[in-house]
């Protein structure tokens, strides 16, 4: 597994246990401590939904009310929350929200805005007026800015960014106004489904005792990287854009690599990701599995 | 397919009539569903009938031009590609049938100002297009997530020259038949307590060509529901094997 931004690779192999050891190690382990789903939760489209004799449930999201009885829209699971009853698909595109930290790749430099792939059902833009230009300094963007837009982000870049807006068509509008996102190097890229990546306090995970930062982004594709060194604060007190990172050790690319390996055996168990689950399936490896060559 | 001909009753056969390929009159073709194979759209499944295989793919809901869009439902748009060779006045019938059944089942009004495309590619062509089509766009639509009221299935009939109805023809008895006959049905789900899926009240969609009488289209109608219901099960059987796969 190579890891993406690395200019030149020394000759080390690092093999990571195969998914499938993984996964039944994490699966011991996660399931000891979080109950398992059971399989009769499961409808699909047309299915009575079983309302377990409650008086006045509330209606939810892939559900319809058809003669009286609660009829499944979607294939998924249902989900019972108090007094809501709602189908949740398993599968299903990632659809933005208002303020989602989301990763994506640029696509095309278009007139004042970047072209950026989610992975949901439209593209995302993010207008030249929405990112930090270098040097922190505020002021309106010229024609120069709208030439070197390539400077700053170019086709092909990974970025971490902020839902700014949506608009009415459904198409998606992106800032990267904070130093915490930005374009990211150094590091690895794990696509997994969206659903398993709820809305949560904190999507930009440090976890030091691993010396890994893990960004998870609400559209299902997560960022693992070795830690950042703490941003240096500049003369007014504001912390600095930090200066490029120098390549990897092994030791934390052999970390990179086992933390990339826990989410993919979480995304192949469906578990929902939050930062407790990937701490535990970081710990279930079995020792002695990964090798380094 | 081997060269068998068409066996007349004779001694032990009985009142099976053979048909190439062995098939008795009233036996589908073996039948395939894969679903999830393209990455880049919202849903699609590829489902095969014998020889004829058809791949579906589902867009949507998504935005779409301000002249197409209608304000208080969503639109559904169909696109039907043949194997080889530009889409033509029958591809546009196709579509046009297709596009009816899935308004018949889709919740439109859940999407305002929306589309749902459809695009249906036939990968190869056996006989019983339109229901394979119909199969294949419903599969796709279940795997988008797309609310649906109900899944439905369709079957294909073809009455020979002997009047015998034959069920899920191939090419070569579709063209020898007097009259072919498409028979879409919604698949009603299951409640607790039920055994196996059963279809709704009613047909969903009927396109048929060619000659035939009340009494022979009432029968093809009651052939192709109880046909109608063994897609129904498998279709059901492949989706819970793809739920559990996932899980």
């Amino acid at each position: 597994m190579q890891l993406a931004g690395q200019p030149q690779a020394p000759n080390i192999i690092i093999r990571g246990s195969g998914s499938s050891l993984a996964a039944a190690s994490v699966q011991e382990r996660l399931e000891s401590q979080y109950e398992a789903f059971s399989e009769d939760s499961f409808v699909c489209v047309g299915d009575i939904v079983p309302t377990d004799m409650q008086e006045g449930f509330l209606r939810g999201h892939g559900t319809q009310v058809v003669d009286g009885q609660l009829m499944a829209t979607v294939c998924g699971r249902v989900e019972r929350i108090n007094k809501l009853v709602s189908v949740r698909p398993l599968r299903n595109r990632y659809s933005a929200e208002l303020g989602d930290v989301v990763v994506g790749r640029v696509t095309d430099v278009a007139g004042k805005r970047w072209i950026v792939d989610l992975n949901a059902r439209q593209e995302a833009t993010l207008q030249l007026s929405s990112v930090n230009l270098p040097g922190g300094v505020q002021r309106r963007r010229t024609a120069e800015d709208e030439l070197n837009m390539r400077s700053v982000f170019e086709e092909g870049d990974l970025i971490s960014a902020e839902v700014q807006a949506l608009h009415q068509d459904g198409s998606v509008s992106l800032h990267t106004r904070s130093l915490k996102y930005g374009k990211l190097a150094g590091g690895q890229l794990v696509t997994v489904p969206a659903n398993l990546i709820k809305r949560q306090k904190h999507h930009f995970n440090t976890l030091p005792d691993m010396g890994v930062d893990v960004i998870l982004g609400c559209n299902g594709m997560v960022w693992v990287a070795p830690n950042a060194p703490p941003p240096a604060l500049g003369a007014d007190g504001e912390p600095e854009q930090a200066p490029p990172r120098p390549p990897a050790t092994r030791e934390q690319r052999a970390a990179v690599c086992r933390m990339a390996g826990a989410l993919r055996a979480l995304a192949a168990l469906y578990f929902p990701i939050f930062q407790a689950t990937l701490v535990d399936a970081y710990q279930a490896r079995k020792p002695g599995l990964v090798d380094a060559a | 397919m081997s060269c068998t001909e068409l066996a007349g009753p004779g001694p032990g056969s009985g009142k099976e009539l053979l048909r190439a390929n062995g098939r008795s009159a009233h036996q589908l073709r073996s039948m395939q569903c894969e679903r999830g194979p393209l990455q880049r759209a919202d849903g699609s499944a590829r489902w095969c009938q014998g020889g004829s295989v058809v791949l579906a793919a589902v867009h949507g809901p998504r935005g779409t031009a301000s002249r197409k869009e209608d304000p208080e439902r969503a639109v559904v748009e169909i696109v039907f590609r043949p194997r080889s060779g530009l889409a033509g006045p029958a591809e546009r019938l196709a579509e046009a049938t297709v596009r009816r059944t899935v308004e018949g089942v889709l919740i439109a009004a859940l999407h305002p100002r929306t589309a749902v495309t459809v695009v249906l590619q036939v990968l190869s062509e056996d006989g019983g297009l339109l229901a394979c089509a119909l199969c294949a766009a419903s599969a796709a639509l279940v795997d988008a997530a797309v609310p649906l009221a109900r899944t439905f299935v369709a079957a294909t009939l073809a009455k020979t020259s002997e009047g015998v109805l034959l069920v899920d023809p191939d090419a070569a008895e579709e063209e020898a038949a007097d009259a072919v006959a498409t028979l879409a049905f919604a698949a009603r789900g299951e409640a607790p307590g039920d055994v196996a899926p059963t279809l709704a009240d009613g047909v969903l969609a009927c396109r048929s060509a060619g000659p035939l009488s009340d009494g022979d289209f009432l029968a093809a109608v009651d052939l192709g529901r109880a046909a109608a219901r063994c897609v129904a099960v498998f279709a059901r059987a492949s989706l819970e094997k793809s739920l559990s796969a996932l899980v």
